[in-house]
């Protein structure tokens, strides 16, 4: 089937040849006029160079990933990273367009939740036998690993697990001194505080809830921890998100809306949360340990802590939104070896402790996770210390499943914005989106 | 560029030659669309026929008219359509009035009109993504407008003009605030062409200002009007930008444009096929309203 | 800039052509003249907060600490400018925006000039199909269409070569450019260029001496349009340029919105470093939008 579609395609742009022919002249008188900027530099005869994207542009990270990079340079002379930065809006479309065009770079930065979509399209390059061979399962964090395996529709593993995000609570200590509340510690408290700390006539809110794009990871984070349910399908394949639990435990959270948020969360995507929050017009706010620095920068490191999510009703301890984050090659790299040597840097103690800690991210390396600057990190000790409890199980999330991404955000986001407005209930928004990730999840095992 | 070249041939206009003027003319435009859009655009087309969904690469292939008849049934396709429609006409309507008030307005002498000038048009200079961001940063209810309104006792706190009933039309005035100067610039550079003896022999006339306007300041600047007021309007059909980013389509799709939805569909979702029978639905639509109005406009004495 | 109080010598257009004696006698006339006045400025002043009050609040974060929320950007600080220059290679992407935009603007304007004079001086075959197919080009969104186009300028080898943007972005532009283009020429009045043609002026000399001083308005409001489109171009930049000093303005603010962390401050005083060249750019510009017939540069 895809050769047929493959086949017509080349003929169609068979059919355009004569244009183009007519076109060179004049597109090759355009480029007369000066510029030369299609040539790039070029290196010393047997160097190597690697392009290195990266979808996460922030200009403090965006230095760091340059020192990250000059330290490797370093250690293996005869090779040169080039780095190109993508914005987090677009990077996708733009590897799309590279996938499709025969123009990957040889190193890319992906999150858990883009592997799927980037498999599919056969344009990672599968890394197992060499993360074996250089004896990396025993320095790698076991969990992060099987996370990042977990992440792909084969199993395979294509993401160093360099790294890895978790979800806190972030709130503002400052506020909860004055109204006299401890640190939060259950859920019963968090629901507690949100509601005292909820002062409409100042413009003071208890939480903000993420009503906009992006809003199924946060749901999941308030959600399924409170509800103690650990996976999210059952042994049959059928979605637990009709689970009555968790249909209870949204309900809970659907209902923070308007009461201690503000009404125009509604459509609050990170941008707006983060302004908001940064403005200080709310309390909590839900997000990964990522964020911390950002909010550190705006309200200071005395007004902001964060804990991870609270132990459920039944009292088990569920970990949710730890995504992996790392480096992988793309499958058309014509230097896999020095590919392969750069990804091998970033899991190395040096390459690792740098990176883990400038980003803010929870390190993979074992030796790295011991270090100081772990230990001082405050919503990272509060992730560890959920993670350390001996009955912590790890909510993965279907991220193999290819259609994840396309449910959870364009099918359902409308669907919840309806369930937010009072238009639809929580039980009939969860039945339907069970029953479509159910779908996908059985289209994924019968295939 | 070309203009020497030309000039060596037409000393004496040799009528044989003459007669292919306007293709040598039109041939640097007609060439730079066949060589970089005919087949871009057609594999648009081609895409709509076929299955091409990256998430379903094992049902990828030949289609026939199986998208097309997806969209019959597909409530937000229709729902788009209508909303993209009501978009249009308001964003587009909206900008030619403002726009051609702030042209006469600006037209006129008075003092500090070169500053005014060059304030009102500086939002079209401003990129999309800054655009979005200001509204983003206006709209907000911790950093935006309706908190300084609460803080003086109008409305309450933690409210945004973007969720809740007047989501369309904050939209549209944050639309406005770039389009409105698109018409200005335009229609201002129109009338300049206009002789200002007809105004002083109207004037004479006793002809009132309103009068002038409609006889001879509309008539010179119509067919300026008529075709700018259709490449907005395509535009604005097409535009995804301001709407992504400040509503995301919502709430519950109120403000999704076949467009965004397209966006979604093929960029997002890399659905693309279906994605490509949606574009070609858009770009039927848009044939067909184009050629409308442009009939419906079109007056006698007018060329093609 | 144009002068504020306007010379009784430079015949710009104002009523002070009509023959002073009637002002003075005519009291009617003078209220007239004074609502008119008022009928100028209050609408003007509001269209002049319309459209302020979105640069304020821009300048309102680039200019403030972060985490403030006063109404003024009091204590003042350079902070953000700071942040974004040293930060992200602004100079780079400035210098190539500007390069994009310029040769935009030159290619498009004057393919825009040609073809413009042939859809408006000449009758021919095949011109209300050309129209509609420069109309049909802009039916479909340039995001659909990019991996075709990548595809063709690899072709001519021109991806990671700003020429790629500046094609793009002509070819996008094009039928704007050429359509309007059509209508200011049609609407300098024939008779002009014959009469060049009676004194001997060969068809391209009349176009020089006697069109184009008066396309002026138009060429500029043309040329603007592309200049500015092409400055702002994203999508395109983003998707055909594959090698950091290659970008341009916008790619460079869209660094700095982030799933991890948007700082406003840095971003707004980004955006006033874009914003303020096509500021000053029109600022200078403006005043040839005011020139024509109306000038009295040429009399019938």
């Amino acid at each position: 089937m895809k050769r047929d579609s493959e086949l017509a395609f080349r003929q169609l742009r068979r059919s355009t040849k004569l244009g183009a022919v007519v076109g060179v002249a004049l597109a090759s008188a355009l480029v007369m006029t000066g510029c030369g900027g299609a040539t790039s530099e070029p290196a010393a005869s047997e160097d190597v160079v690697l392009e290195l994207w990266d979808t996460d542009t922030r200009p403090e990270r965006t230095e760091n990933l340059k020192t990250l990079i000059g330290m490797f340079e370093k250690k293996n002379p005869g090779i040169t990273v080039n780095y190109l930065g993508l914005p987090t809006d677009s990077y996708m479309q733009k590897i799309g367009t590279a996938i499709a065009t025969d123009s990957t770079p040889d190193l890319v930065t992906p999150k858990a939740s883009d592997i799927a979509a980037l498999v599919a399209q056969d344009a990672l390059e599968p890394i197992d036998k060499q993360f074996k061979a250089g004896g990396w399962d025993d320095q790698i964090s076991p969990a992060m690993t099987e996370s990042s395996k977990a992440a792909a529709p084969d199993g395979n593993l294509y993401l160093t697990p360099a790294t890895s995000l978790a979800d806190v609570i972030y709130y503002r200590a400052d506020w909860f001194e004055e109204a006299g509340l401890d640190a939060p510690a259950s859920w019963d408290d968090f629901y507690e505080a949100a509601d005292t700390l909820t002062d409409k006539s100042t413009g003071r809110f208890g939480y903000t809830i993420r009503g906009g794009a992006g809003f199924f990871p946060q749901f999941v984070e308030m959600v399924y921890p409170k509800a103690g349910v650990d996976t999210f399908f059952r042994k049959d394949g059928t979605s637990t998100l009709d689970d009555p639990k968790v249909i209870k435990a949204a309900e809970e959270y659907a209902a923070l809306y308007k009461k201690n948020t503000a009404e125009s969360d509604l459509t609050a995507d990170f941008k707006t949360m983060v302004a908001q929050f940064g403005a200080g017009g709310t309390a909590m706010l839900s997000h990964s340990i990522g964020s911390y620095p950002s909010h550190v920068a705006a309200l200071g490191a005395d007004a902001v802590e964060g804990v991870a999510p609270f132990p459920s009703d039944d009292g088990s301890t569920i970990l949710s939104g730890w995504m992996t984050t790392g480096f992988a090659m793309f499958k058309d790299s014509e230097h896999k070896e020095a590919a392969w040597k750069f990804l091998e840097f970033t899991m190395s103690a040096e390459g690792n402790s740098f990176w883990a800690e400038k980003s803010g991210y929870l390190p993979g390396n074992l030796e790295v996770a011991e270090e100081a600057w772990v230990t001082e990190n405050q919503p990272m000790q509060s992730a560890l210390a959920a993670a350390a409890e001996p009955d912590a199980v790890l909510l993965q999330q279907p991220y193999y499943l290819p259609e994840f991404n396309s449910i959870t955000t364009t099918d359902l986001l409308p669907e919840w914005q309806r369930v937010l407005q009072g238009d639809l209930t929580v039980k009939d928004f969860l039945t339907a989106a069970a029953a479509s990730l159910t779908e996908a999840q059985q289209e994924y095992l019968g295939k | 560029m070309a203009l020497p070249a030309l000039t060596v041939r037409s000393a004496p206009p040799a009528r044989r030659l003459a007669r292919y003027y306007p293709y040598f003319l039109i041939a640097p435009a007609a060439i730079l669309t066949v060589v970089f859009l005919v087949y871009p655009v057609g594999s648009v087309f081609y895409y709509s026929l076929q299955h091409s969904n990256v998430t379903q690469p094992w049902k990828d292939g030949f289609a026939g008219f199986d998208n097309f008849i997806a969209m019959a049934s597909d409530a937000l396709f229709w729902r788009s359509l209508s909303f993209t429609a009501q978009w249009v006409v308001v964003e587009v309507g909206l900008q030619f009035v403002f726009g051609l008030a702030l042209a006469l307005l600006i037209n006129k002498t008075f003092v500090g009109r070169g500053i005014a000038r060059a304030l009102v048009f500086s939002p079209w200079a401003v990129s999309g993504i800054l655009t979005t961001t200001i509204w983003i940063l206006i709209y907000n209810p911790s950093t935006g407008v309706s908190k300084y309104l609460a803080d003086m006792g109008i409305g309450e706190y933690g409210t945004s003009f973007l969720a809740g009933d007047t989501t369309f039309w904050a939209v549209v005035l944050a639309e406005l605030w770039k389009g409105i100067p698109f018409f200005a610039i335009l229609i201002l550079a129109d009338l300049q062409s206009v002789s200002l003896e007809l105004y002083e022999s109207a004037e004479m006339d006793g002809a009132g200002k309103i009068r002038q306007f409609t006889s001879i300041t509309w008539p010179h600047i119509r067919q300026a009007v008529i075709i700018a007021t259709l490449l907005r309007a395509v535009w604005e059909f097409n535009n995804v930008d301001l709407l992504y980013t400040l509503t995301g389509g919502g709430p519950a799709s109120a403000t999704t444009t076949l467009p965004l939805y397209v966006a979604q569909t093929a960029i997002h979702d890399r659905d693309f096929g279906y994605g490509s029978a949606l574009t070609v639905v858009a770009f039927v639509i848009l044939t067909f309203f184009s050629l409308l109005y442009l009939r419906i406009t079109k007056t006698k004495g007018d060329d093609k | 800039m144009t002068s504020l109080l306007t010379p009784p010598a430079a015949p710009e257009r104002t009523e002070s052509r009509v023959p002073a004696p009637v002002r003075v006698l005519s009291a009617e006339r003078k209220r007239a003249h004074r609502i008119d006045r008022v009928l100028t400025y209050v609408p003007m002043a509001l269209f002049l907060v319309f459209t302020i009050v979105p640069f304020y609040w821009m300048l309102l974060f680039a200019f403030r600490p972060t985490g403030s929320t006063s109404l003024v950007p009091w204590p003042i600080t350079f902070d953000h400018f700071v942040t974004v220059w040293n930060g992200s290679g602004f100079g780079i992407y400035f210098q190539n925006s500007l390069f994009a935009a310029v040769m935009s603007l030159l290619v498009s304007t004057v393919i825009a000039l040609l073809g413009g004079y042939a859809l408006a001086r000449f009758p021919f075959k095949g011109k209300a199909l050309f129209l509609v197919a420069m109309l049909c080009t802009q039916f479909v969104p340039g995001a659909m269409m990019l991996i075709p186009l990548f595809e063709i300028f690899n072709t001519f080898g021109l991806t990671n070569s700003l020429w790629s943007l500046i094609i793009a972005d002509t070819v996008f532009q094009l039928p704007l450019s050429l359509i309007l283009m059509a209508g200011f020429i049609r609407n300098v009045p024939m008779e002009l260029e014959e009469a060049a043609w009676v004194d001997g002026c060969t068809r391209i000399q009349a176009f020089r001496l006697v069109v184009l001083p008066l396309l002026k308005p138009g060429i500029v409001a043309v040329g603007s349009f592309a200049f500015i489109s092409a400055w702002n171009n994203f999508l395109f930049a983003i998707m055909f340029l594959s090698s950091q000093d290659r970008f341009t303005v916008p790619v460079g603010l869209s660094y700095l919105l982030g799933e991890f962390g948007t700082d406003f401050g840095a971003l707004a005083a980004g955006g006033v470093i874009a914003i303020v060249p096509v500021v000053v750019l029109f600022a200078y510009v403006q005043k040839f939008l005011v020139q024509g017939l109306s000038a009295g540069a040429v009399k019938g």
